[in-house]
């Protein structure tokens, strides 16, 4: 049983919603900053070069 | 010589029109279509040494190539081969003269024969997706690039020369093929890139044209055969044709 001194904090149906889009802009955020790390579709230029043979 | 075309599409269009331009060839005449443009569309094919056919079912043109004593090049090979009346008959039936297994081996094949001592060939090709993000990187010529590449199992290579074959995904209209060479020198390890890039279907149609004329010269043997087994004369006719070939320099440090 609880003792009766610890304080119980009351969450209104508002201050969920507030939660809930910070964490969802939060995750948006952390994907777009992965997605602008993907790598790209052309490797590391080769040393070298083509000339016509 | 004579040469039946049976045309499905671009390709095999183009495979018309390349063969009409080549010295070697007298006439090209379409087979398997009701009609074909400029050309003269026959039934049967008594009177062409070579047939030709971009389609990815070509049995009924090979039947037609045995009764009317025909060699049969194909930009395919596929599952039911009359390889065995083909040999019987004393015809060529040329498969795979494509950009894999026509011009990127071929590539490979004659810078092999220059080396005194080939160690590994590597293929490299495009094929249609979407781009790689990872896996082996491919220099290819431009405008194609260096591109990702996911290793596959290579096809009829039947060289004692140890091969490692690879396809690239692109997206777009330009293909590419590279064959990479390695040898032994008395002071350490050669290396020689060759390659070719283009617009897609002009790099098929002359990759499948290629092996026509060498064909109906008999530089093939009878029976079954891949394109890149007479390296030599199938490059000569690509080059004719308009083959663009790119060497690769790499650059040493220091």
């Amino acid at each position: 049983m609880l003792p009766r001194s610890i304080p119980v904090r009351l969450y209104t149906p508002l201050m969920d919603r507030t939660r809930l889009s910070v964490a969802i802009a939060a995750v948006a955020a952390l994907l777009g900053a992965l997605l602008a790390r993907k790598r790209p579709v052309k490797p590391p230029e080769h040393s070298g070069t083509w000339e016509p043979k | 010589m004579r040469v039946a075309v049976q045309p499905i599409g671009e390709v095999g269009r183009r495979v018309a029109r390349v063969l009409q331009a080549e010295p070697a060839v007298d006439e090209v005449v379409a087979w398997g279509v009701e009609e074909a443009g400029r050309l003269r569309v026959v039934e049967r094919l008594e009177m062409a040494d070579v047939a030709v056919t971009d389609s990815h079912k070509p049995r009924p043109l090979a039947d037609a190539c045995l009764e009317g004593a025909t060699s049969l090049v194909t930009s395919l090979s596929w599952d039911d081969e009359p390889v065995r009346e083909f040999a019987e008959a004393g015809l060529s039936l040329v498969v795979g003269a494509n950009i894999e297994t026509g011009l990127a081996a071929g590539l490979a094949l004659q810078e092999a024969a220059l080396m005194d001592e080939p160690l590994e060939v590597r293929l490299a090709w495009t094929v249609h997706g979407k781009p790689r993000r990872r896996g082996e990187p491919i220099p290819f010529p431009e405008p194609v690039g260096s591109r990702w590449a996911r290793e596959v199992d290579p096809q009829g290579w039947d060289s004692p020369i140890p091969i490692r074959t690879f396809e690239a995904p692109v997206d777009g209209g330009w293909v590419a093929a590279m064959a990479q060479v390695s040898g032994a020198l008395d002071d350490g390890i050669q290396r020689t890139i060759v390659g070719t890039a283009d617009h897609g279907a002009y790099l098929a149609a002359i990759a499948l044209a290629a092996a026509v004329v060498p064909a109906g010269q008999h530089a093939y043997p009878s029976g079954r055969s891949w394109a890149f087994a007479s390296p030599s004369a199938y490059l000569d006719r690509a080059l004719a044709a308009g083959l663009d070939v790119a060497s690769y320099h790499e650059r040493v440090a220091g």
